[in-house]
C-alpha cells in the first residue's frame, strides 16, 4: 500500500522563523507525533500538510495528490483538528454537527454520540459559551467520527481533564483497529507520546532532528554511572554527561571504548522517552 | 452545476445559523431607511454629496454590517485578517471553487434582499423616484443591483483576508475614501448633478442601454470578484 502522506524537501520561512528541509513519510497503521520545543513548526507542518498554507519549496503528497495542486479529492480522505477552531463560535454543538457530517462519506454517528455522552458535552451551547475543556471535547466528537484514513490532530490534549485523556485515548486505538488508519498527533504531552506512537518525529526550532521508531528510540538511549569522573574529552556516542554519568545514543560504540580504555561502570540503565525527547531537543545536543 | 449546489447547501446551511440574528438587523436596517428617507430630504433638488454619501454607504454597506460577526474580516494570528467563517471552511473537504462560490452566494443572501427592500422604499418615499415611469425605475434597480455586484462584490472577496498592518490599513482606507470622495465631488463639479440622482437620469433617458451596460458591467463583476478571492486564497499563507 501506497504512503498516505509523502513530504519531500519542504521548507517555509516566516519572518526569522525557518521550518526544514522536512521530509516525512507517512505509512498506513501508524501512529506519528509530532515533537518539538514550542514555536518548533508542528502547527506550521499541519497547516503546510492541509495547505492552508504555500510552501516555499519542496511538496507534499496527501493520497498521491500534490495538495497544492488542482486536484483537491484528498481533502476528503483527511480530518484535521486545528489548536483553536477558527470560525466555530457562533455555532452550537448540534449545528456544527449538521455542517460537518454530510460532508464526510463515513461519518460514524454512533461513534459521535458515545463521545458526545461520554464527555457529556452540551450540545445546545454556542461553541463560544464552551470551557476550553469542552470546546476541546466537542472538536474532538467533531472530529473522529469523520472516519478518513488519515486524522491530523494538533495539540488534543491540551485542555483535557486525566479521565477524558485517558477515555481518549482508548478511542483513537479503538479507532486506529478499525481498517487501513493513520493519525498525526502534535503533542506536548508524554503519556500521548508513550501510548499512542509508533513514531517520533522530532522537530527543533524549525529543523528535523529525525523520524524515530518509539521502540528503536528509548532501545538506543543509554546511561552509564562510571565508578570515576570523566577526564576523556569525548567519547563515542555521547549526548551528554555529569560528572560520573554518561548518556549515549550508540551504546555498542560506548562500551567498547569505555572496555578499551579499562573505564568501568557500576550500573546502566535505559532512558525515559522524555528524556530522550529532552536530549534531542537541547540546544547543545 | 454540483458545485453551485453545494455552494448555495453551506451558504443556507451558515444562513440559517444566524436566522435570528439576520432578522433583527434587517429589521433594524430597515426602520434606519425609513427615517432616513422620510425625515432627511437627500433627494430634494438633486442629490447632495451628502446624500449621496448616505445612499452609497447604505446601499453596499449595510448588508455587510447586518452580516453575522463571524463572517467578517477579523483578525486570525499575527498580520493576517480574513473572515472566520472562510477559515472554517477552508479545513473542511471542500472545493475552492465551492467555498468561493459559497461566500457570495452568503453575501447574497444579505445583500439583495435589503438592497431590492431599500429600492423598494425609495419608489414608495421620494417622489423623485415614484415619478420616473416603470421602465425608467426597473432600469434604475437594474443599474443599482449591477453596483451591488460590480462594486459591492468587493465585500465577501475581502472574506479572504489579507496581510494588514496598520500602516497598510491606513493607506488603503485613505485611498478609497480620497477616491470615493474625487468620483462624487467631479459628479457635483462636472455634471453639476450627483451620483444617485445621475443615475435616476440615465435610466429615464436611456433606459435601456442603461440596462444593458449595468448587466455587463455585473457580468464582468460575476466573473472577476470569485477569481480575485480564489486567487487571494491560493497566496495567502493562513497561519
Amino acid at each position: 500500500m501506497k504512503p498516505f502522506v509523502e513530504i519531500t524537501q519542504v521548507k517555509k520561512k516566516i519572518d526569522n522563523f525557518h521550518l526544514g528541509p522536512i521530509n516525512l513519510t507517512i505509512e498506513p497503521g501508524t501512529i506519528t507525533s509530532l515533537v518539538g520545543n514550542n514555536g518548533s513548526g508542528k502547527s506550521t507542518l499541519m497547516k503546510l500538510m492541509m495547505n492552508l498554507a504555500n510552501t516555499d519549496s519542496g511538496s507534499i503528497n496527501l493520497f498521491n495528490q500534490n495538495v497544492s495542486g488542482d486536484e483537491e479529492q484528498w481533502k476528503s480522505f483527511v480530518s484535521y483538528q486545528s489548536q483553536k477552531m477558527i470560525g466555530w463560535d457562533a455555532f452550537t454543538g448540534e449545528n456544527l454537527k449538521c455542517f460537518i457530517a454530510p460532508l464526510y462519506e463515513h461519518w460514524d454517528e454512533q461513534l459521535f454520540q458515545r463521545i458526545v455522552e461520554h464527555f457529556a458535552i452540551p450540545l445546545n451551547q454556542r461553541f463560544s459559551k464552551l470551557s476550553q475543556g469542552s470546546q476541546q471535547k466537542l472538536t474532538l466528537a467533531l472530529t473522529i467520527p469523520r472516519n478518513t484514513p488519515l486524522l491530523l490532530l494538533d495539540e488534543p490534549t491540551a485542555y483535557l481533564d486525566i479521565p477524558a485523556k485517558t477515555h481518549l485515548m482508548d478511542i483513537l486505538v479503538e479507532w486506529m483497529d478499525q481498517g487501513e488508519r493513520s493519525i498525526i498527533i502534535a503533542s506536548h504531552q508524554i503519556e500521548d507520546i508513550k501510548k499512542l506512537s509508533d513514531y517520533l518525529f522530532v522537530l527543533r526550532n524549525g529543523e528535523m532532528i529525525g523520524n524515530f521508531e518509539k521502540e528503536a528510540l528509548t532501545e538506543r538511549y543509554k546511561r552509564y554511572w562510571l565508578r570515576s569522573e570523566l577526564t576523556e574529552s569525548s567519547i563515542p556516542g555521547e549526548v551528554f554527561r555529569d560528572r560520573v554519568q554518561v548518556v549515549s545514543n550508540h551504546p555498542k560504540e560506548t562500551e567498547h571504548y569505555l572496555q578499551e580504555k579499562g573505564l568501568q561502570w557500576t550500573n546502566q540503565s535505559s532512558l525515559d522517552l522524555e528524556e530522550i525527547i529532552t536530549l534531542l531537543l537541547s540546544p547543545t545536543r | 452545476m454540483k458545485e453551485w449546489k453545494q455552494a448555495f447547501w453551506l451558504a443556507g446551511t451558515e444562513w440559517k445559523n444566524f436566522s435570528k440574528h439576520a432578522v433583527f438587523t434587517y429589521t433594524l436596517c430597515l426602520l434606519y431607511i425609513v427615517i432616513v428617507f422620510a425625515f432627511l430630504p437627500i433627494f430634494e433638488g438633486g442629490t447632495t454629496i451628502v446624500g449621496d454619501i448616505l445612499f452609497i454607504v447604505i446601499f453596499l454597506l449595510f448588508p455587510a454590517w447586518i452580516k453575522p460577526k463571524e463572517s467578517h474580516v477579523q483578525k486570525i494570528s499575527g498580520e493576517i485578517w480574513a473572515s472566520p467563517s472562510f477559515i472554517m471552511l477552508q479545513q473542511l473537504p471542500i472545493r475552492k471553487n465551492v467555498i468561493v462560490k459559497s461566500r457570495f452566494i452568503f453575501h447574497s443572501f444579505y445583500s439583495f434582499p435589503f438592497q431590492l427592500t431599500l429600492l423598494l422604499c425609495l419608489y414608495i418615499l421620494t417622489p423623485e423616484v415614484r415619478n420616473m415611469g416603470f421602465s425608467a425605475y426597473l432600469a434604475f434597480v437594474i443599474i443599482w443591483l449591477a453596483i451591488s455586484i460590480y462594486i459591492g462584490f468587493f465585500l465577501p472577496t475581502s472574506d479572504g483576508g489579507d496581510i494588514i498592518n496598520w500602516k497598510t490599513l491606513l493607506g488603503s482606507s485613505l485611498f478609497f475614501i480620497l477616491l470615493g470622495a474625487a468620483i462624487l465631488t467631479l459628479f457635483h463639479a462636472v455634471l453639476d448633478v450627483g451620483f444617485v440622482e445621475w443615475t435616476i437620469r440615465i435610466a429615464q433617458e436611456f433606459p435601456l442601454l442603461s440596462a444593458i451596460v449595468s448587466i455587463l458591467l455585473a457580468a464582468c463583476g460575476f466573473f472577476y470578484w470569485p477569481r480575485s478571492l480564489k486567487k487571494t486564497m491560493e497566496k495567502l499563507d493562513y497561519l
